[in-house]
């Protein structure tokens, strides 16, 4: 039997609240929905001792003003988890998703339902305040998907949420993950490759695109950093 | 629905005889089992004959004539389960890996142009694991925007016995003919040792619980027909060829610039040209029947599934 496919775990994020008062000077607030894709991770490999995890939770937990909201997902093929983030407890972002995370090895034996992960984390996000956006981390790699990335494309326009992704290669050799040039030297023969994916996506919906920088793992914080920045800025 | 020539103009080119148009599907639902039997038939040439009758067919169960109860040469929908091993981590491809993923992509998307419409069809990657698509569809334009999006080059480790489980799993259910297609690149991953202890004994939790005797004897009991194609390197495992034949699908080993597109059209005539024959088995002892199905003409052979689960449902 085929499992649902769709692969997001939601919370409802910040509390906006009733009654905020703006200052029409100050940027307007984000809904944020942040999705990290859980097969990038070495199968064998525990997911909540990954430390890239905890550099993009603790790097969104560090970048969100008051008036923001952040939902974090799971790009794998089921539902894992779901937790509301309050105001007071942003800074337990990470220990909080790391201690409930529970991700199925089934879920990450497969390629992760991107597209539909995605589908999911637009709608979940659209009725938020402020700028709605979606960031994903993620190699690129999407299968099992029920939607198409033309209706992700139409349904982020309509609902007028912009797709942002931070590339993440797979580790390893032997597919152009060791340096920026061997990544895309090596894609550059196939007429598929995850970032002209992930650029497509990103370019129509007014998010922005950060390039795989394979042999740097380290600077992932700083590259959704500016991920962060770019939508903050939208 | 009335079946045109012109909707498959490559299986055309290859049936050298008139095709028969799809008339009254044959039912095998009834209160007795019926053991159905999908026989394809070729002349001395090769060429496939799709104008014999009831007649012409004679059934043997364990040796002993059966009546057959059920006939027909008319067109009989597919649901098809297509296993696309994208791992060809195994050896280096002797051609360029941007046309090799072409190749595979481009035939697979003309397979899908050779269904007909009561065909419908599952795409499973396998290559990082095992990816069945949620969608079983006869809808063409679904079936090239997956194999659009979703098909990747290169995978780790094939586990071939585990995705043609999931593949049969994911059709299981339906009625009707059931066909499982494997695109095979790879041996089976699970005697490999190529990645560390720690990866390989993952691999072998994971994949590995399933062996080609519980495949085999899955697709017996679950009426698949298994076709595969091999290409290249290291070619097709025995275990696979011996499924295949046993539930009278077929085998193709293709060669390096072997036409893969049209080992495909091949495989989709065949499955359009088949004789749909039942009979009710005598003894239903829950025990694997040896199946043979004759022909009058000795001028002609027949090729079917050679066994079945002798139930009483």
């Amino acid at each position: 039997m085929i499992r649902s496919v769709f692969a997001i775990a939601i919370g409802t994020g910040l509390a906006v609240g009733n009654g905020v008062v703006r200052d029409s000077d100050q940027p307007a607030s984000v809904s944020l929905a942040l999705l990290y894709d859980v097969t990038m991770a070495p199968w064998s490999a525990d997911i909540r001792s990954d430390p890239r995890l905890k550099l993009v939770l603790s790097g969104v937990s560090e970048h969100l003003a008051n008036q923001d909201t952040v939902q974090v997902g799971f790009v794998t093929g089921t539902v894992i988890w779901s937790r509301t983030f309050g105001m007071n407890d942003r800074s337990a972002l990470y220990s909080e998703t790391v201690n409930k995370i529970a991700v199925p090895v089934e879920e990450r034996i497969r390629l992760p339902a991107l597209c539909d992960a995605l589908y999911e984390a637009v709608s979940a996000v659209a009725p938020g305040d402020g700028r709605r956006a979606v960031v994903v981390v993620t190699s690129g790699h999407s299968g099992g998907n029920v939607h198409s990335f033309e209706e992700l494309v139409a349904h982020a326009r309509e609902m007028r949420v912009s797709l942002s992704a931070v590339h993440t290669p797979w580790p390893g050799t032997g597919r152009g993950t060791n340096s920026p040039e061997q990544y895309i030297k090596y894609w550059s023969q196939f007429p598929v490759s995850p970032s002209a994916l992930l650029t497509k996506i990103t370019s129509a919906t007014g998010g922005t695109y950060v390039a795989p920088q394979p042999g740097v793992p380290g600077d992932l914080k700083q590259r959704l950093t500016r991920t962060l920045e770019a939508v903050h800025q939208q | 629905m009335v079946f045109s020539s012109r909707v498959i103009p490559a299986v055309a080119c290859i049936t050298s005889t008139l095709f028969v148009p799809l008339q009254n599907p044959p039912s095998f639902k009834s209160a007795v089992h019926t053991v159905a039997v999908y026989a394809t038939v070729r002349d001395h040439e090769g060429h496939l004959v799709p104008d014999l009758t009831k007649d012409d067919f004679q059934i043997l169960d364990d040796g002993r004539p059966v009546q057959i109860t059920t006939f027909s040469n008319a067109v009989v929908s597919s649901t098809i389960a297509l296993l696309l091993d994208m791992d060809w981590s195994t050896g280096i491809a002797t051609r360029h890996l941007g046309e090799e993923f072409s190749r595979i992509r481009d035939s697979a998307t003309q397979f899908v142009q050779t269904l007909l419409p009561g065909d419908r069809l599952r795409i499973v990657t396998v290559g990082h694991g095992i990816t069945p698509s949620p969608l079983l569809t006869s809808d063409k334009n679904v079936l090239r925007r997956i194999l659009g999006e979703e098909l990747w080059p290169g995978g780790d480790l094939t586990p071939l016995w585990a995705a043609i489980h999931v593949g049969m799993d994911s059709i299981a259910s339906e009625s009707g003919r059931k066909v499982i297609l494997v695109l095979s690149q790879s041996p089976d991953g699970c005697s490999s040792e190529k990645y560390g202890e720690r990866t390989t004994d993952f691999f072998r939790s994971q994949f590995c619980q399933v062996d080609d005797g519980d495949v085999s004897k899955q697709a017996r009991t679950g009426d698949f027909t298994v076709y595969a194609i091999g290409i290249q390197r290291t070619g097709l495992q025995s275990a696979l060829v011996d499924v295949a034949d046993d539930t009278g699908g077929g085998h193709f080993h293709l060669k390096n610039d072997a036409d893969l597109e049209s080992t495909f059209a091949q495989v989709a005539d065949e499955l359009h040209h088949q004789y749909a024959i039942g009979f009710e088995p005598t003894t239903p002892d829950g025990k694997v029947h040896k199946l043979e199905t004759r022909l009058k003409s000795k001028e002609l052979t027949a090729h079917a599934r050679r066994s079945y689960v002798a139930v009483s449902r």
